[in-house]
């Protein structure tokens, strides 16, 4: 380094002062202090760069890399005809970032704005907005239609700042209330954000198949969450889910709700069930329940009511004389009795200690097996379960399915409450009450499915609403129908079919009657256990039936809760089979008998 | 450095406007490192606009060929007329310094009250006060030669001027450049040849300064606590020193290549304050460095310039000139790797912002014309 020792003064640098002290060790210190500074800095370079380098690479590796799920498509559920029950749809969710409005603006005045957009409480969505700790929160969910347009227009024009939309799904219902408790509803997930899960119905029970399988995306992010678009990007796709063809028919399942709205009405009743099966295949055509409920809104009701109970297999009840059918099914089948039996019991039957009657008390002297069907004789089938003893009765009582679940693919169902002899609580006299439905409880998707054995030719088919799986590919698996087992014998089966038919015609002014068409069926009426007490002048009146005899290929059960106007399954049920009979044969062009009737 | 390869190289120069082969190396790769590094420091924004035209980007390389078009001018101009004009600049530069705290700027970050909007860009008198006071320093230097020793004429008259300078850009609050500035005006008063013990009082009287500072400002108070600590929370103000480590972690030796780093998508101003981090992720030891030694060779070749000036005012311009430059670039060094608390402080010539750069290069100019008229400019 070139330093100048000697520094005579030039003229133009002369000062009145005197020289200033030579610099040049200050210069040298200074030199030095940078040199140490430039040390000491590269000393850390090095650590840094060489030493710590694998480490910290390792270190921001780890910190920018973030796994997250991405949410499959739901499937959809269509009826018979494809026709869609329930899908999900693109909408968007309304979001806040109550920071950004702290700071730009003021946050009652966008609560205000986006409460009159959707209709929300203004005061709660102030609330909301008015915490400028978040920067996140979530005004509304699953918005699609005028209300979505009118808030990206509200956001668009400046009147929202730090709102925004993100994308969202919402699953759609188009017929509303129409086969509700079939389809089911979705709810809230707890996996990851966004998942949607199956609460009930198919949807529940299906979850997995619509349900799909979520995606991975791991992607290297910025401080704010954001993908870093030249970082590290994998991504797994989602499985998207696939759909569920059901067997529902949504005519007959219209026809359906439609007959039980008007028969609770015409009878003022508080609820009821109708079920549309095919018995030779198990498929369930038609189930409506009511009360009812609308998948679409679920999350407007405040808790969840009888209206959310699916009572055509999650709720039981006394079948009553309906089940006067299973009782002689199995005298039949056992060979202890023919049509042509005849018993003698009295119209009012001792039967080890308690006293049973007939619903009119009559006593029907050599009553004919026909004519018990006929007068629905509970003295009748207490003869007939007499004859064949209770492990015979109860042996065809579990083989016709009842006290275990039929294995329907709708989630919730129950199994019912048989009691046999040797069960706590059983005691002889229950023998005679069970043999025409009493003191047995039954879901009516069981009696349905054991009616349906005898309509049948003897084999019970396992009940089930859903027909199809068409995979997110477009390959479509189709769900076969299965026998659960053959309950009683072809001969037992057509025997009692006869029977039914004979006793039917038998009854005077039968309301079940189809002109132009054969069916066979039976009324139910049983009295409403409350707390161990029957109540008086409260039944469940039922009726069980199918048709054409020729070909038995619809069966339609029908169960009114609680008829004011009127009190037997006689009256009350049998008119509501005949009009969904006669509806349901018209829809699917069963041809009416031909020559004389 | 060989100061034989240099006489070569500036044989082969041409005698206008400058012939420091060193200087003219410097001003011109200097900012041209910081094109293109604020370039890749704003892909983040890039990627996340409509747009690839990035008016930062461009507004970088504008202003680059400019200052060093400025400087190359500057190396022209006879460095003896600023003494004349050092107090007008001086007085101009304190007004628009206590001028800017009264001017209201929703958009600054921190509450600070720091640059001039015109326009589109914005003016930060801070950086031309800098150049101002170590003209004017200089220059008194100059005029009171041996009386230097005088209490009165180095803290009084000497220090006045600093402060001056300081206490508006303290108030600003603009911690950062207050020290450098400081900083600067110390070693040129000790370079004239203050006594020491003046020296270490003007340096007490700076203390309580920095104290007021410090609690005045609870984000100054929070990044000394956090350096103190030495545990950096990553969540809080020792995120930045943490995304640094890892950036230059990262960049190991050679580094990740030019635009293919990532931590700048996590860093908070990746094309200011830590654009040293960038330049460490994407060009690794090598890149940093360079630029440790460029800065280092800056400060050295200052030294020899004011060694081989005969008179005051030119032997402090190029003592005050380069440690302004070097100082500051330093600090900010420090800042990144973690060897100092976080302070605002650009790196110069190569972090995006105009006033800085412009600033940068006019001391750049002025110093090539010390160059010229001293021995190692006429020795050639």
């Amino acid at each position: 380094m070139h330093i100048r020792r000697d520094s005579p003064s030039s003229p133009k640098l002369a000062n009145e002062a005197g020289e200033p002290p030579d610099p040049t060790r200050r210069l040298i210190v200074m030199l030095g202090g940078a040199v140490a500074a430039a040390g000491v800095l590269g000393w850390r370079l090095y650590d840094w760069h060489v030493q710590q380098s694998a480490e910290l690479t390792a270190r921001g590796a780890s910190a920018l890399l973030t796994r997250s799920e991405i949410n499959p498509r739901r499937g959809s559920i269509y009826d018979r005809d494809d026709a869609v029950l329930a899908i999900s749809r693109g909408a968007v969710r309304v979001v806040g970032d109550p920071l950004a409005i702290h700071e730009t603006s003021d946050s009652f005045e966008i609560a205000d704005r986006l409460s009159a957009l959707l209709d929300l409480d203004a005061a709660s969505v102030a609330e909301r907005l008015g915490n400028p700790s978040l920067r996140y929160t979530e005004i509304a969910r699953g918005l699609v239609g005028e209300p979505a347009k009118a808030v990206e227009a509200a956001i668009l024009d400046g009147q929202l700042p730090g709102v925004r939309l993100d994308p969202d799904r919402v699953r759609v219902y188009p017929n509303r209330t129409l086969a509700a408790h079939v389809v089911g509803f979705v709810g809230e997930g707890t996996a990851r954000p966004g998942e949607v899960v199956g609460q009930a119905g198919v949807e529940a029970w299906y979850n997995d198949v619509l349900g799909g399988q979520s995606g991975l995306v791991s992607s290297d992010i910025d401080r704010l969450g954001r993908r870093i678009p030249i970082g590290r990007y994998a991504l797994q796709p989602p499985r998207h889910g696939a759909h569920v063809v059901l067997s529902i028919d949504r005519t007959i399942q219209h026809i359906a709700e439609q007959e039980l709205e008007a028969a609770i009405e015409q009878f003022g009743a508080t609820a009821g069930t109708i079920l549309i099966t095919n018995p030779r295949t198990g498929e369930v055509l038609g189930l409506a329940n009511r009360p009812t409920y609308d998948p679409g809104r679920v999350h407007s009701y405040r808790e969840f009511g009888p209206e959310f109970a699916n009572r055509a297999c999650s709720l039981i009840y006394e079948p009553g004389s309906t089940f006067k059918l299973i009782t002689m099914a199995a005298g039949l089948d056992i060979g202890a009795i023919r049509p042509d039996t005849t018993h003698n019991l009295p119209g009012t039957v001792n039967y080890f200690g308690q006293e049973f009657k007939n619903w009119d008390e009559r006593t029907y002297p050599a009553q004919t097996m026909v004519s018990v069907l006929q007068h629905s004789s509970n003295t009748g089938t207490i003869f007939v379960a007499d004859t064949i003893g209770a492990d015979n009765f109860y042996e065809y009582i579990e083989r016709f399915g009842f006290g275990t679940r039929t294995g329907v693919d709708l989630a919730g169902e129950v199994p019912g409450i048989v009691r046999r002899r040797g069960d706590q609580g059983w005691f002889l006299p229950d023998l005679a009450s069970n043999s025409f439905g009493q003191g047995i409880s039954v879901t009516p998707l069981q009696l349905a499915t054991a009616v349906g054995a005898i309509a049948n030719d003897g084999v019970m088919m396992r009940p089930h609403v859903a027909r199809a799986v068409t995979q997110a590919g477009g390959r479509r698996e189709t769900i076969e129908s299965q026998p659960i087992r053959r309950v009683i014998s072809r001969e037992t089966a057509l025997t009692l079919i006869k029977m039914m038919e004979a006793a039917e015609s038998g009854v005077l002014n039968n309301l079940a009657r189809i002109p132009g068409y054969r069916t066979a069926g039976k009324t139910g009426t049983s009295e409403i256990a409350s707390s161990g007490r029957f109540l008086e002048d409260t039944s469940i009146a039922s009726y069980v039936g199918f048709g054409p005899l020729e070909l038995p290929r619809v069966l339609a059960l029908v169960v009114i809760e609680r008829p004011q106007e009127a009190f037997f399954g006689a009256h009350v049920a049998s008119p509501t089979f005949a009009r969904v009979m006669s509806r349901v044969f018209a829809h699917l062009r069963v041809p009416p008998r031909t020559g004389p009737a | 450095m060989s100061s034989r390869t240099g006489q070569w190289l500036a044989g082969r120069l041409p005698n206008w406007p400058s012939r420091d082969p060193y200087l003219l190396l410097l001003s011109f790769v200097l900012p041209l490192g910081g094109v293109v590094l604020v370039a890749s420091a704003r892909v983040p924004v890039v990627l996340g606009a409509d747009s690839v035209f990035e008016r930062v980007s461009v507004q970088q390389m504008v202003l680059a060929a400019v200052g060093v078009a400025l400087a190359l001018t500057l190396s022209a101009v006879n460095y003896q007329r600023y003494a004349r004009i050092a107090p007008v600049a001086l007085v101009g530069m304190l007004i628009a310094l206590v001028g800017v705290l009264f001017v209201e700027d929703a958009t600054s970050l921190f509450a600070a009250r720091r640059w001039y909007r015109v326009g589109d860009l914005t003016v930060q008198p801070s950086e031309f006060a800098k150049v101002a006071m170590v003209v004017m320093l200089a220059a008194m230097a100059q005029q009171f030669g041996g009386r230097i020793r005088e209490l009165r004429v180095s803290i009084l008259y000497m220090g006045g001027v600093v402060a001056l300078v300081v206490i508006p850009i303290v108030l600003e609050p603009d911690l950062g450049a207050a020290i450098t500035i400081a900083f600067v005006g110390f070693v040129m008063i000790f370079a004239a040849g203050a006594r020491l013990w003046h020296l270490l009082l003007g340096f007490a009287s700076l203390v309580p300064v920095a104290f007021v500072s410090v609690t005045q400002n609870s984000y100054q108070r929070e990044r000394l606590l956090t350096y103190l600590s030495g545990d950096p929370d990553i969540n809080r103000t020792g995120y930045q020193a943490a995304q640094a480590q890892i950036a230059m972690g990262s960049g190991g030796i050679t580094g990740r290549g030019l635009g293919l780093g990532t931590q700048k998508f996590r860093l908070p101003i990746p094309d200011s304050d830590a654009v040293f981090a960038v330049l460490g992720e994407e060009f690794g030891l090598v890149g940093t460095g360079l630029v440790l030694v460029l800065f280092l060779a800056l400060f050295v070749r200052g030294i020899q310039i004011a060694a081989a000036t005969e008179d005051v005012f030119g032997r402090l311009l190029a003592i005050g000139i380069v440690t302004q430059l070097c100082f500051q670039a330093f600090v900010n060094m420090a800042v990144v790797t973690g060897l100092t608390p976080v302070t605002g402080i650009t790196l110069p010539f190569i972090s995006r912002g105009g006033s800085s750069l412009l600033a940068s290069m006019i001391l750049m100019g002025i110093l090539m014309n010390v160059a010229r008229q001293s021995d190692l400019g006429r020795s050639t």
